[in-house]
């Protein structure tokens, strides 16, 4: 189906999905009206429910439904909306306890009822599972217990809601409709079930052997991966993958990386992997042999899905692994077009990937400006940082309307955004990938 | 861009929830759709003298309005009270005005530590069926005199009636 076609599709899906509470409460039999604000915080109650149950809809990796719009975009929305959800279920009791103050006793664990307790723990879930998120970093949490506590708080979370609704009951007073609330909570249970559980045991099928492990400049390594006794996979050049290094596709320690190597080969996938934490400086220990796990591909970050004459690419650091494959493709596919290549890194003993490129040169219309931070004696190219200068000299003059991709630290992708703009050059020919989902 | 994309559905998604939560309460609390006076009144034709067909109005208003607390077999659970004594109230003058005033006020005392709402916007029809129904569902046997609408006409025509949506009576 066409891109744009399915994803206003999911899309208007998701709105009318959103308000089905609403007009759930307001089918018939419907309990006795009562006072505004009271009616205002038990609709706030549920939307934001439903909220949070679709939450577990977009991380279950459809790649059908997150395909249209890249499933970097979907968490990133799955991040801010979950902030407006748990806004709408907080102003739940805060309303209702406002509304008649003598309700404030079933903030008491002890004072309340059954109903009333399960709504703290999920509220108190929710307020745990955002706290997590917003200061892992700066808690330095680590990433895969914050990924385990973050599904099982959720999961807590959902089921504790559930139950409250089930047990206050006011606006579930049928048998059906129990079942729809109900069987909407078991299903976003069951999408948890499939993703860490169903999804694995499919992988275990399309196993890949580590093939190579080759160390790059700059403290990078590439990672090649050739299917055990299956097809491998088709990617468009500038997508990522989840990948586990493990016997089993059970472990929770699973990593995105982009692909490195051309879209036109199945035999062999390679991904290039920067030190930058536990998982990624324990690449000098993978043995040749090795099993490993692939989610993939995701991600709407490709040449191939932003149709352009000719491309500017902007990279910092590892951000250059996307448009390594991109221009490998480029080769094998005998792509004409020109491209632009801006590659920012610390020194030039660095730049990870720089004999390789010297290669696709010859092989594809590109011309490279490296911009150091730190240069070697007697450098007479581009140094410090990516400013509007840098752009002015390196850019091309051919005056075609050229798509411009972008990859690399946030400060620098914010910063080359601004000046493009201001150069310009207009939004929707500017993509960005950003190398954090969470 | 396709990131402003995502923060524009963010803020019309949100947007979209407050509004319709918001429209919600309006017509929740103005009464939109729910006493459903026109069927009360369509399935209860008072004819002067003639006997109150209380029974399906009773029944469903106690669906609608009071099961989720109450129950379905009166015998309420965890914090809510049963109804089963309904009948013995009843049976005195006293007794008969206060579980009108419950309906019509609602009901807050330290018995239970949380309150009975009050729904004075159910019509006259409505309570009095919905007394007679906990009455002979509920009860222990009996014959406790039927609740008519004139009963309760009277009662929040005489009672210090607010109206309503008053809070609970202390
Ligand atoms: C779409 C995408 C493509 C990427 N492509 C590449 C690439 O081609 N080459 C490359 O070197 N890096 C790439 N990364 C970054 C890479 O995923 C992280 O550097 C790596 O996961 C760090 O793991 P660690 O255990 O070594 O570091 P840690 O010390 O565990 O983590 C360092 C930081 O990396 C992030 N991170 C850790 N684990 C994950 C995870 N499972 N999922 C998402 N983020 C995580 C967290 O923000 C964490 O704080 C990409 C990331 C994304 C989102
Ligand atoms: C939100 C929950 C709730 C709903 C809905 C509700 N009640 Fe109540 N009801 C209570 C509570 C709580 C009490 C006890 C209040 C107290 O004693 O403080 C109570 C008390 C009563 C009593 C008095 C019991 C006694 O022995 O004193 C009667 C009768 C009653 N309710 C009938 C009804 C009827 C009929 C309806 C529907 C029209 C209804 N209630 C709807 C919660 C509710």
């Amino acid at each position: 189906m066409d891109r744009t076609i399915s994803g206003v599709f999911w899309l208007l899906l998701y709105s009318a999905i959103v308000m089905v509470p609403i007009a759930l409460m307001l089918v018939p039999p419907v309990p006795a009206g009562r006072a505004f604000w009271l009616e205002l915080g038990v609709a706030l109650g549920f939307v934001g429910l439903t909220q949070i149950a679709l939450q577990f809809v977009l991380i279950a990796r459809f790649r059908r439904v997150t395909a249209p719009y890249g499933i970097d975009v979907v968490l990133h929305y799955h991040r801010q909306i979950a902030i407006v959800a748990v806004a709408a279920i907080l102003l739940h009791p805060a309303l209702i306890i406002i509304a008649d103050p003598a309700r404030l006793r079933l903030l008491n664990p002890l004072g309340g009822n059954w109903a009333s307790r399960f709504g703290l723990l999920s509220v108190l879930a929710l307020v745990a599972t955002i706290l997590m998120s917003l200061l892992r970093e700066r808690f330095r949490l680590r990433y895969e217990y914050w990924r385990a506590a973050h599904l099982g708080l959720g999961v807590v979370a959902i089921v504790a809601a559930q139950t409250h609704v089930s047990l206050a009951g006011l606006y579930t007073n049928t048998a059906w409709k129990q079942a729809i609330w109900i069987g909407m909570a078991a299903v976003m249970v069951g999408l948890v079930v499939m993703l860490r559980v169903l999804n694995p045991i499919l992988q275990r099928n399309r196993a890949w052997r580590v093939t190579e492990v080759r160390e790059e400049r700059g403290d990078t390594w590439s990672l090649s991966l050739a299917p055990v006794d299956h097809d491998g996979l088709r990617f468009a050049p500038g997508q990522f993958a989840w990948v586990k290094i493990a016997d089993t596709p059970f472990t929770i320690e699973e990593h995105p990386f982009s692909f490195t190597s051309s879209a036109e080969r199945s035999d062999v996938v390679v991904f290039g992997i920067k030190e930058l934490g536990d998982f990624s400086s324990r690449m000098s220990r993978v043995a040749v042999g090795a099993t490993a796990f692939l989610d993939g591909p995701h991600g709407a970050f490709s040449m191939d899905r932003y149709q352009a004459p000719g491309y500017v690419f902007i990279a910092g650091g590892v951000g250059i692994t996307p448009f390594l494959s991109m221009l490998k493709t480029m080769a094998d596919r005998g792509d004409p077009r020109p491209v632009t290549l801006i590659y920012a890194d610390r020194s030039w003993d660095a730049v990870a990937f720089r004999d390789e490129l010297d290669v696709l040169r010859e092989r594809v219309r590109l011309e490279i400006t490296y911009v150091l931070e730190d240069p070697p004696e007697g450098w007479e190219g581009e140094e410090g940082m990516v400013t509007a200068e840098v752009l002015e000299r390196s850019l091309p003059r051919d005056g075609y309307k050229r798509m411009y991709l972008l990859c690399g630290p946030p400060p620098m992708m914010d910063a080359v955004q601004s000046a493009l703009l201001e150069r310009g050059v207009p939004r929707r020919h500017i993509q960005l990938e950003r190398f954090a989902l969470v | 861009m396709r990131h402003l994309l995502a923060n524009i559905v963010t803020y019309s998604i949100a947007l979209l929830l407050f509004i319709g939560a918001v429209l919600f309460a309006r017509m929740r609390s103005s009464q939109y759709t729910l006493t459903y006076q026109s069927a009360v009144l369509a399935a209860y034709e008072p004819t002067p003298g003639g006997e109150f067909r209380w029974r399906q109005i009773g029944a469903e208003t106690y669906t609608r309005n009071c099961r989720s607390c109450h129950s379905a077999d009166g015998r309420g659970w965890d914090e809510y009270p049963g109804v089963e004594g309904a009948d013995s109230i009843a049976r005195t003058a006293e007794g008969r005005a206060r579980l009108i005033d419950i309906h019509i006020h609602g009901l807050a005392t330290d018995g239970s530590p949380v309150p009975m709402p009050g729904m004075g916007h159910l019509h006259d029809v409505e309570v009095a069926a919905v007394l007679n129904h906990i009455v002979e569902e509920f009860g222990t046997g009996g014959s406790v005199e039927t609740f008519t609408p004139e009963e309760v006409r009277r009662r929040r025509a005489g009672g210090n009636d607010s109206g309503p949506g008053t809070h609970p009576a202390k």
